[in-house]
């Protein structure tokens, strides 16, 4: 689902005494902004539970201690490391700001951005996802393996690429972009 | 007039906060903030979990109304009862410390921290804080402690005293793994577990201290009983002035060497054991060692120089092939018939 779409969705939802309140002047502009904000949050929820699902997928296969005595120091490592990558990105999309500016503020958040933001967000839904389908690949793998690790390396690259891309949200937030 | 919930002053240590009154209105407004949940109970039931905003509630308590009404009905409170309960989803830390033993039986104690977070409200609200009006770290961590204790214990015993002291990151990650279905189950995630500290006793950190330098295990164990002893004879009134003189050059001798294992040699007649430089079995006096190229007669085992044609004690025949006399064929020695062409060997 695109980020207009969700908005779409969002918007169908709204209640007669909302649809009636969204003439009164003033109120509409704050309630279209509240309305877009409400669908990233949506989305946003959607790519913050495939992520969790990715970590949680991840953990039980090492709750096992089978499993896990396998890990030498260096693989301890790795795993360590990708998951607390993998907690930052899920909780920086969780906890993201809603998108905000003051009335006399110089850069403006009107309801163009918010879409920008939408849009955005909307995209992490795929990447989310290609790294969920990757830790069910990897949990399958030999621990320790040369492909275990090759695999492990590869999906830290594509965490530390999801990072990035939640950047641009507050790059477009700030007028930076877009 | 409509209230407005929110949790407001929250301490370091609160993880839940129950919302005192039960009586909320048609209309009320509940504020959650960016880093709590809401567990939203309405007539006992579970109705969803607010993350943050501005939620305008909706309840079948009207204002006004619905006192009346109960008056009426003669109810001596407003039967519409909803509960609101605030979880904080700030990452709490908790505290770890217990005795255990490693895989040497060694006695250790430990101590550490470990951070967790609420990860379902809702199964946390049910499964582990009830009816109570708040829940604190203090109270998490009695409830926790048995889990920890049990699975730590557990792990640590699956670890020489070496392997926890030098593999501390491993024996962590092992144990916050063993860990995480115990945290799942109450609707929490554990986030991290650090040891702070890893101790033993004086006696079993020398031990580790000379293993660690390459000493061996033995070597370290007579030491301490050298050691013992001494203090024992330096303790004892009654012990002879002289005996610490007698006994510790004994003790202190280095142990010895262990008498290298002597290869041994079976007797190919009676099967007696003899050492390897006997020549002669000393059960029943047959020759045992056999010349390089030398063969054992199959008949007695007794040891016949190389190239000897018949046994020098029964005179069998040593050659283990002959020839058949028809078709020339290699064929083993004692054979009754050539098996190529059925010639009568005999």
């Amino acid at each position: 689902m695109s980020g207009k779409e969700y908005l779409e969705k969002v918007r169908g939802e709204r209640s007669l005494l909302e649809r009636i309140m969204g003439y009164i002047p003033g109120y509409r502009g704050y309630k279209e902004k509240e309305l877009r904000r409400e669908s990233d949050r949506l989305v946003r929820m959607e790519v913050v539970n495939r992520l969790k699902n990715a970590k949680m997928t991840f953990k039980r296969s090492f709750a096992n201690p089978s499993v896990a005595q396998k890990l030498s120091g260096e693989d301890t490592y790795r795993y360590e490391a990708l998951l607390s990558r993998l907690d930052r990105v899920t909780q920086r999309i969780d906890r993201a700001v809603a998108g905000y500016a003051g009335m006399f503020d110089a850069v403006k958040v009107r309801e163009d951005k918010l879409d920008q933001v939408l849009q955005a967000d909307a995209s992490l839904i795929e990447k989310a996802e290609s790294i969920r389908l990757d830790v069910e690949k990897i949990v399958k793998l030999e621990v320790g393996g040369g492909e275990w690790r090759q695999a492990m390396d590869n999906l830290t690259s594509k965490v530390e690429e999801l990072d990035r891309l939640v950047d641009q949200r507050t790059e477009i937030l700030r007028g930076l972009q877009g | 007039m409509p209230k407005v919930i929110e949790w407001i002053g929250a301490r370091e240590e609160d993880i839940v906060w129950r919302y005192p009154n039960e009586e909320i209105a048609w209309g009320d407004n509940l504020i959650v903030h960016e880093y709590e949940a809401a567990v939203f109970f309405r007539d006992g039931k579970a109705y969803d979990v607010f993350r943050a905003g501005r939620h305008v509630l909706t309840t079948a308590n009207l204002p006004l109304l619905t006192k009346v009404l109960s008056k009426i009905a003669g109810f001596d409170k407003v039967p519409f009862r909803c509960t609101i309960i605030f979880i904080s989803l700030k990452q709490f830390q908790g505290r770890f410390g217990a005795q255990s033993q490693t895989k040497e039986l060694a006695p250790i104690k430990f101590f550490g921290s470990f951070w967790f977070r609420v990860e379902e409200p809702n199964l946390f609200v049910n499964e582990v804080v009830g009816g109570q009006g708040a829940f604190t770290t203090d109270k998490l961590q009695g409830f926790l402690r048995g889990y920890f204790n049990e699975r730590l214990i557990d792990t640590l015993s699956q670890y020489s005293l070496s392997e926890v002291y030098g593999k501390l990151d491993e024996t962590s990650l092992m144990a916050k793994n063993a860990l995480f279905d115990a945290f799942s189950r109450i609707g929490l995630e554990l986030i991290d577990v650090k040891f702070e500290g890893i101790d033993t006793t004086p006696e079993w950190r020398d031990r580790l201290f000379y293993v660690k330098t390459g000493v061996a295990a033995t070597e370290v164990l007579r030491m301490e009983t050298v050691q013992k002893s001494a203090e024992s004879l330096s303790k004892s009134p009654g012990a002879a002035v002289g005996a610490g003189a007698v006994i510790l050059p004994q003790v202190l001798q280095p142990a010895p060497a262990p008498a290298p294992l002597v290869p041994m040699v079976l007797c190919p007649k009676c099967n007696f054991q003899n050492p390897q430089t006997a020549k002669f079995c000393s059960n029943c006096g047959a020759p045992l060692q056999v010349a390089a190229g030398g063969v054992n007669c199959p008949k007695c085992g007794t040891a016949n120089p190389a190239g000897a044609k018949f046994c020098l004690n029964c005179g069998s025949p040593l050659q283990s092939t002959v020839k058949c006399p028809k078709c020339g064929s290699e064929i083993q020695a004692g054979a009754r018939f050539c098996p190529n062409c059925g010639e009568k060997l005999a």
